[in-house]
């Protein structure tokens, strides 16, 4: 069965570019250009892991996330907080609210491999 | 020789022995007066006799203490049933000058003549006296003269002091009501004794007003009263300095950032003066710092997520994800990835230097070992160390210990090392990286054999922008800021930096870090 990652991001740029990185790796990538699609679609694929941006049009990444964090459909599903944006604690703060891990962009496309592969592999074994 | 007219007071206690003597003194033309004792002090007051004649015997408690308090007036002739010494100590405690024994001899008109010329002997003592006193008076004129002389220049010099305090006191009023920041002085009884129009500004209350009373006695809605009164006790109590930075609503400006400073003052003598509480508006400086910071968080996003997209791009056509390439293609690829690194390594400095100023740094603490780290940082500098021809050496403990800190700031500061010793390292030169363990701290070392760095400079080095070349005509390119972010990290993780150098022998340098105790991950959990 396939793996999935939905991507919540505004820039098609990234979307692209991670769909690209993920799938040359074998990963089904959906995407959603804002927090309440991304929300629906969670709901409805119920991906193995989101990649999650946080300065977007509409509701926010931490809005999204806490969203997510409280709806049983889809709370289990790890989420990895992806942001090109300086924000201050923001590791703390998607630590306490819930997010498996915070990643900075540009990232190198082996280190997000890595990292997907961690918190998928994880979840699949449990 | 004539005898002189004398005044002479009787208290007629005993008539038979009285009218004989009053009769006499009559016939020598002196001028008496008998009075019983309920007169004696009326008539004593009315005009000073120079003699009273009294039988000191027949003398009643209330004549003995009307006659005790005149006695330096007037003087007194007792007259003595007996002579022994209680009579006589009595006599001269009135004054006496002489006496006559009792019963007076018959020839009264002796007595008379006795007293006449007693009244001549205590006129002339009078008259020597007088002139005594003329002598003693023309003294006391002199020396009053004098006192009077040096009183009005000890005046005038006060005056002058006065004017002069005054003037200074003025001054010091029209600094203080000048100096931009506001300015609140309580007495020791916490009594306002002076505001200076500022702080009646930023407070809504006249100084006139609020002088003299306590803060929280005057009557306005001011959020910095309240503040200030709670910084003022906490002064007091305390006895230390408060610093600190208070968003307050104005009624006129909206919001007002200010600086707080409350301190207990002493006088001259050592003694509590009273606390002063000086406010700085810093709302310029607080609204530049958060437009600053939206800037870089904008700047940030906006170039980061386009350099993603190369980047990726770039990574994956490099690696023929994207179909074979040709050599020349090939390398147009791998030269726009690097340019891709470098605008990505050049973004993040000026990031940090936002950083730097508001020493946000240590911000995202996290639990992790060294090596875990350098393993990642010391990756890129592996080629560009092989190309200038640098030996790149990487030393690790077998056991490493765990830090709490800010995973990128940490990875900045090293790298900012890394990057630095690559830069002054000559060709043929090493560069070594290696951790140490010394009791609480873990240690971070990047050692070369290069340039060195010159005794004069290795404290500036940690400064920002700070240069050891002059920037116009130097050979080595970067902004000067590597140092420096990597000492506020260093700082900010309760650690330090330093650097070992000699001029010509390379540097060493160090980044010093606090070891994380599991023990506290238990007890914070």
């Amino acid at each position: 069965m396939d793996r999935t990652v939905l991507i919540i991001e505004d820039e098609k740029l990234i979307i692209v570019s991670t769909q690209m990185v993920l799938e040359a790796v074998g990963y089904r990538v959906e995407a959603a250009i804002n927090g309440e699609e991304g929300i629906r679609k969670a709901r409805d694929l119920k991906p193995d892991l989101i990649l999650l941006d946080i300065m977007m049009p509409g509701i926010d990444g931490w809005e999204t996330l806490a969203r997510l964090k409280r709806d049983r459909d889809t709370s289990g599903i790890p989420v990895i907080i992806f942001t090109a944006r300086e924000h201050a604690r923001g590791h703390q703060k998607s630590s306490e609210m819930g997010a498996a891990g915070y990643f900075r962009k540009p990232f190198e496309p082996d280190e997000l491999i890595e990292l997907v592969e961690k918190h998928v592999g994880q979840r699949s074994k449990t | 020789m004539k005898a002189a007219q004398g005044n002479i007071l009787i208290l007629a206690q005993s008539d038979a022995e009285f009218a004989s003597l009053e009769s006499s003194l009559l016939e020598k033309g002196q001028n008496v007066q008998s009075v019983t004792s309920a007169e004696l002090e009326t008539a004593l007051a009315s005009r000073i006799p120079d003699l009273v004649i009294v039988r000191l015997d027949d003398l009643d408690s209330a004549s003995l203490k009307v006659l005790e308090a005149r006695s330096a007036a007037s003087s007194l002739l007792p007259l003595l049933d007996s002579v022994g010494i209680p009579a006589m100590h009595k006599a001269m405690k009135l004054g006496a000058v002489d006496y006559v024994e009792l019963p007076i001899s018959d020839d009264a008109r002796q007595e008379a003549d006795k007293i006449v010329s007693l009244l001549d002997s205590l006129r002339q003592r009078g008259h020597d006296r007088v002139l005594r006193d003329s002598e003693t008076i023309q003294k006391l004129k002199q020396q009053a003269e004098e006192l009077k002389d040096r009183y009005i220049a000890q005046c005038k010099s006060f005056n002058e002091s006065q004017d002069i305090f005054y003037l200074d006191l003025s001054r010091m009023m029209s600094i203080i009501d000048n100096i931009r920041d506001g300015i609140v002085f309580t007495d020791p009884d916490g009594r306002v004794t002076l505001m200076n129009p500022v702080m009646e500004h930023l407070m809504g209350v006249k100084s006139i007003v609020a002088i003299g009373k306590r803060l929280d006695e005057i009557d306005c809605n001011s959020e910095l009263l309240s503040e200030i009164a709670t910084d003022q006790k906490l002064s007091v109590l305390k006895g230390s300095v408060s610093e600190r930075t208070l968003e307050i609503h104005h009624s006129v400006q909206d919001l007002v950032y200010l600086k707080l400073l409350t301190t207990a003052v002493t006088d001259y003598k050592e003694s509590f003066a009273g606390i002063l509480t000086v406010t700085k508006d810093v709302t310029a400086e607080f609204k530049s710092e958060q437009m600053k910071n939206q800037y870089l968080s904008i700047v940030s996003h906006e170039l980061r997520t386009p350099l993603t997209g190369i980047k990726t791009f770039a990574t994956l056509m490099a690696r023929g994800a994207l179909g074979e390439l040709e050599e020349t293609q090939q390398r147009v690829v791998e030269s726009i990835r690097e340019q891709a690194l470098r605008l990505e390594h050049e973004i993040d400095k000026i990031i940090c230097l936002g950083r730097i100023e508001s020493g946000d740094f240590a911000m995202d603490l996290e639990v992790f070992t060294i090596v875990d780290l350098l393993d990642l940082v010391t990756v890129p500098f592996e080629q560009a160390a092989k190309d200038r021809g640098i030996d790149f050496k990487f030393r690790l403990p077998d056991l490493c210990p765990l830090v709490r800190a800010d995973r990128e700031d940490l990875r900045r500061a090293i790298q900012a090392l890394i990057e630095n010793a690559i830069k002054f390292t000559p060709a043929g030169g090493s560069v070594e990286i290696f951790v140490e363990d010394s009791d609480d701290y873990v240690e971070v070392h990047v050692r070369d054999n290069g340039l060195g760095i010159d005794q004069r400079y290795q404290r500036r080095i940690f400064e920002k922008f700070f240069q050891v070349e002059d920037p116009l005509t130097r050979h080595h390119g970067g902004a000067g800021l590597g140092l420096s972010v990597a000492s506020g990290v260093a700082v900010a993780h309760g650690g330090s930096i330093s650097v070992t150098s000699e001029l010509g022998k390379g540097a060493d340098f160090m980044i010093s870090l606090p070891k994380f105790d599991m023990k506290e991950l238990t007890e914070t959990s």
